[in-house]
């Protein structure tokens, strides 16, 4: 058999290997792309969040934790945006996610202790309360 | 120049966990909002019904100046004042021939009838009533104190006579229907103050106890906010 001919057999194979590597070096650069997105979007947030404009913090920490979902910063961040915006539900699930990913955080576990006591005052003012009819 | 670049990769892999613990954050401040005690829209029409007054129920040595106060009416005009100024609920005025039912607190409670009739007859949604407690207590008694000799420089402690007067305001709160009667909340605020010289004036003593008060009893029907702080990381 020629050279030419093997060489063309092999052909589709290397082109396959080539695509492989092109596919995974591209899903590489779009998961380093994406946490860089993420990370510029939180600290866009946070100095938000300083300033006191917690719509526009919570915006950008949404969109931090859809292209870093189990990133505990992200989610941190996140749970005291909705925290600020009177969404305490969603708070709560953020805080106990981000504990999840890093237990050993005290930043984190501060934040959901003073939480979780304001949460716990809201839940038994909302409780027992009375309502004229 | 090999371990000099293995030395960096170990430095390297002893700095890469420290990392997230490291990384920056920063403290903010934000304002959280305080449910009211009482489930109201805020533009409900409340009537303030008098209040018990415990002072004279009991017998204690109060100053003449105390005793000559009428602290419901004072009470009952600086919450009403409150109640319009700082909420959008409609104060309804009490004919001043209103008397209460009992001189206990927990026949108060249990008298939905006549609520309702009270309710019905001055046009209110909620009623308040209650009883006002104000004391007047001398604490004056002897401290140790420190001071300096300025003989020797060395420190001593002395038993000094401290004048101090003592200002007790206490008030529990009863909240009903006004057009069932019904008891929607009951709930006691004290305050405590004191002041060093014995000739402190007692009207003064009892408006100071009132303005400590003043956000926990309009926490009962307006949405307050309070100031926390948080962590979030850049």
């Amino acid at each position: 058999m020629p050279s030419s001919v093997r060489h063309s057999r092999r052909a589709p194979l290397a082109k396959g290997l080539l695509l492989a590597i092109a596919v995974s070096l591209t899903g590489c650069a779009s998961a380093s792309r994406d946490a860089a997105n993420a990370a510029d979007q939180k600290a866009y947030g946070a100095r938000m969040a300083e300033k006191g404009f917690w719509r526009e913090a919570l915006f950008r920490f949404e969109r931090a934790a859809k292209l870093a979902p189990d990133d505990p910063e992200v989610l941190n961040n996140l749970a005291v945006a909705c925290e600020a915006t009177g969404e305490t539900a969603r708070a709560l699930a953020a805080y106990k996610r981000a504990l999840e990913l890093r237990p050993e955080d005290s930043r984190i576990k501060r934040n959901y202790a003073r939480f979780a006591e304001y949460y716990t005052s809201l839940q038994r003012a909302s409780g027992p309360m009375a309502a004229p009819k | 120049m090999r371990r000099l670049s293995a030395l960096a990769a170990l430095l390297l892999l002893l700095g890469a966990p420290a990392g997230p613990l490291l990384a920056g954050s920063r403290e903010v401040k934000l304002r959280l909002p305080l449910r009211p005690k009482l489930a109201v829209t805020g533009r409900e029409r409340l009537s303030l019904a008098p209040f018990l007054v415990a002072s004279k129920l009991s017998e204690r040595k109060e100053s003449p100046r105390v005793k000559d106060l009428d602290l419901d009416l004072e009470f009952r005009r600086y919450l009403g004042k409150q109640i319009a100024r700082r909420t959008k609920m409609n104060v309804v005025t009490m004919p001043a021939d209103v008397k209460l039912p009992s001189t206990e607190l927990k026949a108060l409670g249990e008298a939905s009838a006549y609520w309702k009739e009270l309710g019905t007859r001055v046009g209110a949604d909620v009623l308040l009533s209650g009883i006002v407690d104000f004391r007047v207590e001398d604490k004056s008694g002897y401290k140790t104190q420190e001071y300096q000799s300025p003989v020797d420089g060395r420190t001593y402690y002395r038993q000094v006579f401290v004048e101090t007067t003592g200002f007790t305001f206490e008030v529990t709160v009863l909240a009903f229907d006004g057009r069932t009667g019904a008891k929607l909340f009951q709930e006691t605020f004290k305050d405590q103050k004191e002041k060093s010289r014995r000739a402190a004036d007692e009207m003064v003593g009892l408006f100071e106890n009132l303005f400590s008060l003043e956000n926990q009893l309009l926490g009962l029907f307006v949405v307050r906010e309070r100031e926390a702080n948080r962590y979030v990381f850049d």
